[in-house]
């Protein structure tokens, strides 16, 4: 048995990463996906770290409030 | 007789004028406020061509004055003072108005700029408060659970789970 574990940050101006351990393969990558799914129209940024034979995920989206794009 | 002599003065804001007058004496009680210009009234009675949007009433001005008044105009207020009432109400006085105004208006400004400031942060705490939501609802789905701390600010949610 393994624990899968994500971390998720929101800041104050709303903008949003996650961080996934103990998931093997890509599969840490499309729970995030299923995770942040919907929350932010912001963009998204995807950033792989190798770790003993697993792949550690980051994602993280980011939205500004109160600024026009 | 006297003649009116009109005066351009860069005051564009109905409320900081206002509060300029006050601040010269004319309450709102001595001030006449229409959205549609009205003529102005002379000393004797007579309706003077000219026309104000902001009327002080020439028996709020002295003895023997006319009325005075604003006019709106897209280049700001004019004011109208009569060439009698230049004595009092001429350059001098209507410099001290312009003084008064621009300090109304540098706090007609930090006042919208604060509750500018305000609006952004309460929409931002909205954003916040709506992921924070969001995430923990699909992390429940998802089968996790979660530990939330925050720090200042910023918001942390662990969301852990047991995989077989």
């Amino acid at each position: 048995m393994k624990e899968q574990r994500i971390v998720v940050d929101i800041d104050r101006d709303g903008g949003l990463s996650a961080e996934a351990h103990g998931f093997s393969g890509d599969a840490c990558l499309a729970e995030l996906e299923k995770l942040l799914e919907g929350l932010s129209p912001g963009i998204a940024t995807v950033e792989r770290k190798p770790d003993a034979g697993t792949a550690r995920l980051v994602a993280s989206r980011s939205q500004q409030v109160g600024k026009k794009p | 007789m006297s003649a009116y002599i009109t005066m351009l003065t860069p005051m564009t804001d109905r409320e900081c004028l206002l509060a300029a007058l006050t601040d010269l004496g004319f309450d709102h009680s001595k001030v006449e406020v229409h959205d549609t210009p009205v003529p102005l009234v002379g000393y004797a009675g007579d309706r003077r061509e000219q026309v104000a949007n902001i009327v002080i009433r020439r028996k709020h001005v002295g003895t023997s004055s006319n009325d005075v008044g604003f006019l709106a105009t897209t280049m700001g207020y004019q004011a109208s003072v009569s060439s009698f009432d230049q004595r009092i109400f001429g350059g001098a006085w209507l410099q001290k108005l312009n003084t008064k105004y621009q300090s109304r208006w540098g706090e007609k400004e930090a006042r919208l700029a604060a509750e500018e400031r305000r609006r952004i942060d309460e929409e931002r705490q909205r954003l916040v408060e709506a992921q924070r939501q969001a995430v923990h609802q699909k992390a429940k789905k998802l089968g996790y659970r979660v530990e939330e701390t925050r720090e200042g600010d910023k918001i942390r949610m662990v969301l852990v789970k047991r995989a077989y």
